[in-house]
């Protein structure tokens, strides 16, 4: 090849690599949303699951109805909840325009906040006060709420029935709460389980302990390292009238700290739970309790209507229960919502307001929970109380136990939960000291306390 | 033509030649890696829009983290072990293909089929192989009376390991094999007429005439795993506790999850300034 056309060449190779390179830029900063024929089009991310199935039929029907009175259609972007929220930091951080109501959380909220446009005319009354006050700051309102999640304690009723119906049963109960406790107990109602009654249930489910239980262990604890697990060690932790902080400090590593370290620790140390409780979150807990491996476990209201339905659960559809989850002192349960807020940046601020308070009301949350969704509207949830049998219990345990955590001065509670995930997962497995875990746990609650 | 005109057209057309190099360069490399080195003197997060100079304070907050240095340790342990037992296992295997025997072509295909699969996926497959609950591996362990629990805090580690051997051994089997093809078969004769067996010929002629290709692999093996991420994001999550936390986990923990773009861009230039150190063994071996 001649010189001059080696020239040529390079000169064009390098046209076209620029050529793509600002095409990929191009791509990159677009709007992605569009107007045509007077609508425009709302993009909205979500999480993949029931949610966004549900959501998706909600959107459908504002589509097919008043989006054609508002000149306004609404598309989902559907990711899985890991991705969705990487995504969203990204896109969120280059001021992006993609996409116009972002997916949040509770727990993610004072991470968003800063580039979310405060909701206005919506009407909060029909929503649980404390999620609507969990989701606003400086009285506004931040993000809506779409679903409620709280914990709950899933059992298979026909085995715990048949432990309470049996006196031989009984009394093998007793001698297995006394190997694992040191005192014999008796059998009771999942509804009246404290702590105890949860190890000793534990233990008589498991057939290392109790060879002719019916399942290969008791239960499955989501103990993995995964700030999302944070609400789960609340509840134990609360239960024992802890909390984060007590008149201002660092309060975790008190009494009901260490009682709720030595529940988890006790049911890793006696091989009570399912050895991937350090690897489980809902998935493997739903998982475990499907395949007929555990008796019971502390899990998201989402997971009952899924283990109950005989199609999808064979195991266990037709079979399970539903309780408050195990008191110690107290009986607490933390209480989060799943909501999602408008894009500060969105071209498109109006077409999503209408979207959003069309989502506000009772109607759109009524089809959402028809569809599979548990809608942050205590009144929709009791008036589908037929489609979800967790719906009714759920309301009642969020209205008697429910709590949510305290905000960190520093607004970064997501932080917080990251940083307690990672000190105190390998404690909860007992797999390190428990105590020195609970330190290092309020070392890390001062921090962010003093920012 | 002039010598001296024709070594300035030569001049121009060699730079001409080296611009589309550069130009690719200077979009996926030295942009981003200015950005990321100014992302790290920022202070920078999620909750925070407005973003300003933080000096070295990233820089010293990862370095006295111990979750850093924790990080750093198993990255150099796994790198070490997985790419120790890729090369040994990729080298034999590659041996064994280097000989004429039935179904050798079909036997190729399904040892590097691994290759043509994500590594999210090989992540998920691994997950299903040793779920304590449900997986394969543990229940047929626990058919001959040993109950191993392999995603625990003792044994995750191994996990991961095992999934990125069963995954990349088959890269260095390929190029291996390559390799292999280029030594002269009179080589082979030489060392048989003066009576050196199998394992000799291998060990003094073979591996030493394709010691560049080994280099280049045992270099792109190391760089690959110590950046690894998709494989223990999706097995373990870099647990359980923060046992299988690589410094990719950590990075992305502190950007993503921790929304402090600040902090995982130092981690970020850290890494890199350690694999620096890397770069003048690739370049000698291949004798550049």
């Amino acid at each position: 090849m001649k010189t001059k056309t080696l020239f040529r060449t390079a000169l064009a190779l390098t046209a076209t690599l620029a050529t793509i390179a600002l095409a990929s830029c191009s791509a990159g900063t677009s709007s992605g949303t569009s107007t045509a024929h007077g609508t425009t089009t709302v993009k909205m991310a979500m999480n993949s699951g029931p949610e966004a199935d549900a959501m998706q039929k909600v959107a459908t029907t504002y589509n097919a109805g008043q989006g054609k009175k508002d000149g306004t259609r609404v598309q989902l972007v559907v990711v899985h909840d890991v991705d969705l929220f990487t995504k969203e930091a990204t896109e969120m951080r280059a001021k992006s325009t993609s996409i116009d109501v972002y997916f949040t959380t509770t727990y993610l909220i004072d991470q968003h906040k800063a580039y979310l446009t405060p909701l206005t005319g919506i009407d909060t009354a029909n929503y649980y006060p404390n999620l609507v006050k969990s989701l606003s700051f400086n009285g506004k309102l931040y993000a809506l709420p779409t679903d409620v999640s709280t914990y709950v304690l899933l059992y298979r009723k026909d085995l715990i029935d048949q432990l309470l119906s049996s006196a031989s049963a009984k009394q093998t109960y007793a001698s297995v709460a006394q190997s694992v406790l040191g005192h014999t107990m008796t059998p009771k109602p999942p509804a009246e389980w404290t702590w105890d009654d949860f190890i000793a249930m534990a233990a008589y489910f498991t057939k290392s302990v109790n060879p002719a239980a019916p399942t290969t262990y008791g239960s499955i604890m989501q103990t993995q390292n995964n700030p999302e697990n944070i609400p789960y060690w609340d509840t134990l932790l609360w239960s024992f009238g802890g909390n984060w902080v007590n008149a201002g400090k660092a309060a975790m590593d008190s009494p009901a700290g260490h009682k709720a370290m030595d529940v988890l620790q006790t049911l890793a140390n006696k091989k009570l739970i399912a050895p991937n409780s350090v690897n489980a979150n809902y998935a493997q807990v739903q998982a475990a309790m499907s395949s007929g491996q555990t008796a019971f476990a502390m899990q998201w209201n989402a997971g009952f209507s899924q283990l109950n339905d005989p199609k999808q659960s064979p195991t266990t559809g037709g079979h399970m229960g539903i309780a408050p989850v195990p008191a110690g002192t107290q009986r607490k349960v933390h209480v989060q919502a799943l909501a999602v807020g408008l894009n500060k940046y969105s071209q498109h601020q109006d077409a999503a307001m209408n979207w959003l308070k069309y989502l506000s009301t009772p109607a759109a949350m009524n089809q959402y929970a028809k569809s599979g969704g548990a809608p942050a509207m205590p009144a929709v949830l009791k008036e589908n109380a037929a489609v979800d049998g967790a719906f009714t219990p759920m309301s009642q345990y969020i209205k008697l136990y429910g709590f949510t955590e305290p905000v960190p001065p520093n607004g970064a509670k997501y932080q917080l939960f990251t940083s307690l995930a990672q000190i105190l997962s390998p404690a909860w497995a007992a797999t390190s000291s428990g105590n020195q875990a609970l330190q290092q746990a309020d070392t890390a609650i001062t921090q962010a306390w003093q920012k | 033509m002039t010598v001296a005109h024709g070594a300035r057209y030569y001049g121009r057309t060699r730079w001409a030649l080296l611009t589309p190099l550069l130009a690719f360069m200077a979009l996926l490399v030295i942009i981003p890696v200015f950005y990321g080195v100014l992302t790290a003197l920022q202070h920078n997060t999620l909750s925070n829009p407005v973003i300003s100079f933080a000096g070295l304070q990233n820089f010293a907050k990862v370095l006295t983290d111990p979750l850093f240095w924790h990080s750093v340790l198993f990255t150099v342990q796994y790198t070490i072990i997985v790419v120790a037992i890729e090369m040994v296992l990729g080298i034999l295997i590659a041996l064994l293909f280097d000989h004429h025997f039935l179904g050798k072509r079909f036997l190729f295909s399904f040892i590097i089929m691994p290759l043509t699969i994500a590594s999210s996926l090989i992540a998920v497959v691994s997950t299903l192989m040793f779920d304590d609950a449900n997986g394969l591996v543990p229940a047929l362990l626990r058919g001959i009376g040993l109950n191993i629990s392999f995603l625990s805090t003792q044994r995750a580690g191994v996990a991961v390991m095992l999934t990125d051997i069963l995954q990349w051994t088959p890269l260095v089997v390929l190029i291996v094999y390559a390799g292999l093809q280029s030594v002269p078969q009179d080589m082979y004769e030489s060392a048989e007429l003066d009576g050196a067996g199998y394992w000799q010929t291998v060990g003094h002629i073979v591996l030493p005439y394709i010691r560049p290709v080994l280099y280049v692999v045992v270099f792109l093996r190391t760089a690959d795993a110590f950046r690894t991420f998709d494989n223990i994001f999706a097995l373990t999550g870099g647990g359980p506790g923060t046992s299988t936390t690589n410094v990719s986990v950590y990075i992305y923990t502190a950007g993503f999850t921790n929304g402090n773009f600040g902090v995982g861009a130092a981690a970020s230039v850290i890494v890199l300034i350690l694999l620096f150190a890397l770069i003048p063994f690739a370049t000698r071996a291949v004798r550049l």
